[in-house]
């Protein structure tokens, strides 16, 4: 980056005609200026100090007699200027274990130095099962309310976590105490990715990096400064109290502070992030001020599950993953040169917020590649699960997986990698369907529309005839009558098959399970559901899908609209469905202009059929234009989809601050004394405009700063590179001083920091 | 005896009248200097610049020199980049009201409003007022701390007071904001006096 500089003095005759000295005494640029401890001071362009800025330190606090009290701590990275942060959801929602009144927000006002409590913030929405949470700066520390149009805060920008590869460096930030210390990073690497169901391949992403418990909820980011993942782990413990946790405070009154005061709750150690990918929708959604509704339905919801606890079992592993979330078969033993292995395992009574964790160890030592810290439950109440990873090599050993819920192990299984391949019987790849007049199945795969009759295709590979076989057939859970049938193996060794099961009058809408075993094993499983009315060999479960912008009951009489002037606030999807049974796991989705807004995966809560589920979006002050898509499936279903446009039916480009660039600060002193001068106005002007175009117009600024009591200054927008720019500097009982031609190369990556000397005026 | 040493004085002679005239002129121009430098001080101070928004029926002259900004919420707003400390600030705002509000339900709504904003807000009087063109009107009178909104920034806060002229013209209130340091409120009010003098509401 260059610096330099040119006095221009004709637009300053007016305002001061007999004051004419411009001088510039200094501009000192100082580059690589990074004081976070341990942080990546050599690395490329990832600005340290920016980011370090940017990543805060987050409090919830309660009321407690005579006071307030700390009930959970971690971090969070601003991802917009105007005061968004990102965090984890366990850090800010308000739980038993965590009561939160408010979130404080503190930030490191000097580098090396703990943050400062300077805000106080609210959660914008969030999404407890992937635990990631959205807030938004919302009152000073002493109580007023924010004009955030006012705030320039630093910010970082998302990655595309997709893009990341084994091995990539990322470095991560965050504040690893109860916030006495300072911001830290830590630099890692890319290790693996963990796959876990309702999300897929990358629902996490595994880094060798050593992260404190309390840095979740903070920033990985690659080597650009982009950030490409959440640190994310939960504090474990049963009945509202962690396993691990601080007390700090006399949160009872009584002048003490002993084991009857609460207590902090802090994780562990960190060996998995959260994708930014699963972040971009929570976060696109708050920047324009659009909030998940929720849905509802005005009859009789069926009553979730009771206080059961939850459960894990039937634990088995598979070496792929099918494209419906079901194992293609079950392993005992994978031969060497594996590079996929999930374990999958039932749940039962699982809910939003339950702490699960699985350990890893591979010859009895622990693996934290593989293995994943506590994390909130992210599935439904009840049904099959997995977790595991493929693409990345197994090395050979004896591997035990142990689950633990709320910090309890519940269950565990072994693996052995290694050895040759087996030529052992084997069950694989099961799908379901309809019967067609040729005997072939047919449909979607693994949701079947309503009828007498289900039948399943799977492959057999290495059978003996004669040994002995059995399909055992379940509905929710419980074994179908009739639906055990054992035999012995006569069809040869290798091929396909299909079997069925029926019923005269009809099988009942809900969830199915299909086991095949061999010699008494468990070989392969897969489950399906019986849902909707038959639409050829489809089923078809939503119809009648139509939007409104209210709920009366006119509007849910009627078909609906597609166009909506932008003053609405909310948008209606009403639908109508059939035979579909309750806690039958559905998924909507949100879609603004085709980008992901909000995706659930959930249990039915309605009754079998009816008209009028209503799922909505909304806005405090009215939805921005844009084209509105939900997007509904059950199963592999294809899914359905409803539409609406509001005001012009695309959002508006806006041109909103960036956080690539360059930052600006520095110091404004008397020549004399050199001493910081309070009160003096640093003017950056727009890059088209010079000091001599200058005629006092703000449109005519790119950034402002008034000088603190040090003298310091900060232009809080980052300046776009390879530009010039020119600068006014005012202060009173001195001399004025500009210059143009400051310079920013289109590679600059370090801030620039200006030392700016002032002549008095005598 | 003790002599003396005089000086005898020279007769005094009475001055001419090319003297007297020389010596007026002198004089005189003397206070003509300082008249003129007077002027011309008033009229560099005091110089404004023209400001219209025709679309929002607003016309006025503001000091000249200063920092104009037509992007917020507001018509205009200028503010004196050379004071030290807060910059002394003028702006006019238009509100849409409701068919039966008064001047006086405005205030208390900018009251309520900048009380959940501004900190240490006080407001310090409420009284009736003339604008210049005749139009009555309601004079607020306030006091705040003003705090630098970038936390990375130490600054002392800063006690401004501020004036606001609420009055009520074709269905919307006309808000005139006038806030200064606190220690310069008596030196610059003749700022607004004189922002008044020339703002034209059509």
């Amino acid at each position: 980056m260059k610096t330099s500089f040119g006095g221009s003095n004709s637009s300053w005759r007016r305002w001061n005609c007999s004051k004419w000295m411009v001088v510039l005494l200094l501009v000192g640029l100082i580059v690589g200026r990074v004081d976070v401890p341990r942080s990546a001071a050599a690395q490329g362009s990832l600005d340290a100090d920016n980011i370090a800025r940017a990543t805060v330190f987050l409090a919830g606090v309660y009321d407690v007699p005579g006071g307030r009290a700390i009930s959970c701590v971690g971090t969070g990275t601003f991802v917009s200027s105007d005061g968004l942060i990102l965090t984890n959801a366990h850090n800010v929602t308000d739980s038993v274990r965590c009561p939160v009144d408010d979130i404080a927000v503190s930030l490191t006002l000097r580098l090396g130095e703990p943050p400062v409590p300077t805000y106080y913030a609210e959660v914008v929405d969030y999404n407890l099962g992937l635990d990631l949470a959205v807030l938004r700066v919302a009152r000073e520390i002493d109580g007023r309310v924010i004009d955030r149009s006012m705030l320039s805060l630093p910010f970082v920008e998302l990655g595309d976590s997709n893009q990341l590869r084994l091995d990539d460096t990322i470095t991560v930030f965050g504040y690893p105490g109860l916030g006495e210390d300072p911001v830290e990073s830590t630099r890692g690497t890319v290790v693996g990715f963990l796959a876990e169901a309702n999300v897929g391949e990358r629902a996490w992403i595994k880094t060798e990096a050593s992260i404190p418990g309390v840095m979740s909820g903070g920033g990985a980011f690659d080597s650009q400064g982009r950030l490409i993942g959440i640190p994310t782990t939960a504090p474990a413990g049963t009945s509202g109290t962690a396993l691990d946790c601080r007390r700090v405070q006399d949160t009872n009154g009584d002048s003490l502070v002993d084991s009857r005061d609460n207590c902090i709750p802090v994780a562990g150690f960190i060996n998995a992030l959260r994708p930014a990918a699963l972040a971009r929708g929570l976060v696109r959604a708050a920047q324009w001020g659009i909030r998940d509704r929720g849905h509802q339905f005005s009859g009789q919801v069926v009553a979730p599950a009771g206080d059961s606890a939850p459960t894990f079992g039937r634990l088995f592993f598979s070496p792929a993953v099918n494209e419906a979330g079901l194992p293609t078969t079950r392993v005992t033993q994978l031969p060497a040169g594996a590079n996929s292995l999930y374990l999958f395992f039932d749940f039962a009574n699982m809910r939003p917020g339950t702490v699960y964790e699985l350990r890893v160890t591979v010859n009895g030592i622990p693996n934290p590649r593989f293995s994943l810290s506590p994390a909130l439950w992210s599935g439904p109440e009840r049904g099959l699960w997995y977790i595991g990873s493929s693409g990345q090599p197994w090395p050979n050993g004896t591997y035990e997986f142990t689950l633990f819920i709320e910090g309890i192990p519940v269950g565990d299984e072994r693996i052995t990698i290694g050895g040759p391949a087996q030529a052992t019987p084997q069950f694989s790849d099961i799908a379901f369907g309809l019967l067609d007049f040729r005997g072939n199945v047919v449909g979607s795969g693994y949701v079947l529309p309503s009828g007498n009759v289900a039948s399943a295709l799977f492959i057999y590979r290495d059978m003996i005839d004669g040994i002995p076989w059995e399909q055992v057939w379940y509905y929710e859970g419980v074994e179908v009558p009739n639906g055990r049938v054992a035999g012995t193996w006569n069809l040869g060794p290798n091929g396909s098959t299909t079997i069925s099961i029926s019923n005269a009058q009809g099988l009942q809408p809900g969830r199915y399970r299909l086991e095949l075993s061999i010699q008494g094993a468990l070989s392969a499983t897969a489950d399906f559901v019986i849902a909707g009315a038959q639409q050829g060999a489809f089923a078809q479960v939503f119809e009648n899908l139509r939007v409104a912008n209210l709920l009366t009951d006119e509007t849910l009489g009627s078909a609906g609209s597609t166009s909506f002037p932008n003053t609405i606030t909310d948008l209606y999807a009403l639908i109508d469905w059939r035979l579909l049974a309750p806690n039958t796991p559905w998924t909507y989705r949100w879609l603004l202009d085709g980008s992901t807004l909000f995706e659930h995966t959930e249990g039915w809560v309605a009754p079998e059929s009816g008209s009028n589920f209503w799922i909505a979006l909304g806005s405090d002050l009215h939805l921005p234009d844009g084209t509105y898509t939900l997007e509904l499936r059950v199963g592999d279903l294809p899914p359905v989809t409803v539409s609406a446009r509001v005001g012009l039916g695309q959002l508006p480009v806006v041109q909103g601050n960036t956080a690539s660039g360059v930052r600006m600060s520095g110091q404004i002193v008397d020549a004399q004394t050199g001493e910081g001068i309070p009160g003096a106005l640093f003017i950056l002007l727009e890059a088209e405009f010079s000091v001599q175009d200058f005629v006092w117009d703000e449109s005519q600024i790119f950034g402002v700063s008034l000088s603190d009591s040090q003298g310091r200054f900060e232009i809080a927008r980052l300046l776009p590179r390879d530009a010039l720019y020119s600068v006014v500097v005012v202060a009173a009982g001195y001399l004025p001083v500009s210059a143009d031609g400051i310079v920013v190369e289109a590679d600059a990556q370090e801030p620039v920091i200006l030392r700016l000397e002032m002549n008095r005026d005598l | 005896m003790e002599g003396r040493l005089v000086f005898p004085l020279p007769p005094e002679e009475p001055l001419s009248r090319v003297q007297r005239w020389a010596h007026a002129i002198a004089v005189l121009t003397a206070l003509l200097g300082f008249a003129l430098g007077f002027l011309l001080k008033a009229q560099i101070v005091g110089a404004t610049t023209p400001f219209r928004d025709l679309a929002a029926g607003v016309l006025a002259q503001y000091p000249a020199g200063w920092l104009l900004d037509t992007q917020g919420d507001y018509v205009f707003r200028a503010r004196d980049p050379g004071a030290p400390g807060y910059r002394t600030t003028l702006q006019v705002a238009l509100v849409p009201i409701g068919p039966d509000a008064t001047s006086r339900s405005i205030v208390d709504g900018l009251t309520l409003e900048r009380a959940q904003t501004l900190a240490g807000y006080q407001v310090n009087g409420t009284e009736p007022f003339t604008l210049p063109d005749g139009d009555e009107a309601t004079r607020l009178e306030y006091a705040y701390a003003e705090t630098e909104s970038n936390p990375f920034l130490q600054s002392l806060p800063v006690v401004v007071r501020g004036v606001d002229i609420v009055t009520i013209k074709r269905g919307q209130a006309i808000i005139i904001t006038f806030r200064v340091e606190q220690d310069r409120f008596e030196d610059e009010f003749w700022r607004l006096e004189q922002f008044l003098a020339t703002l034209e509401l059509l």
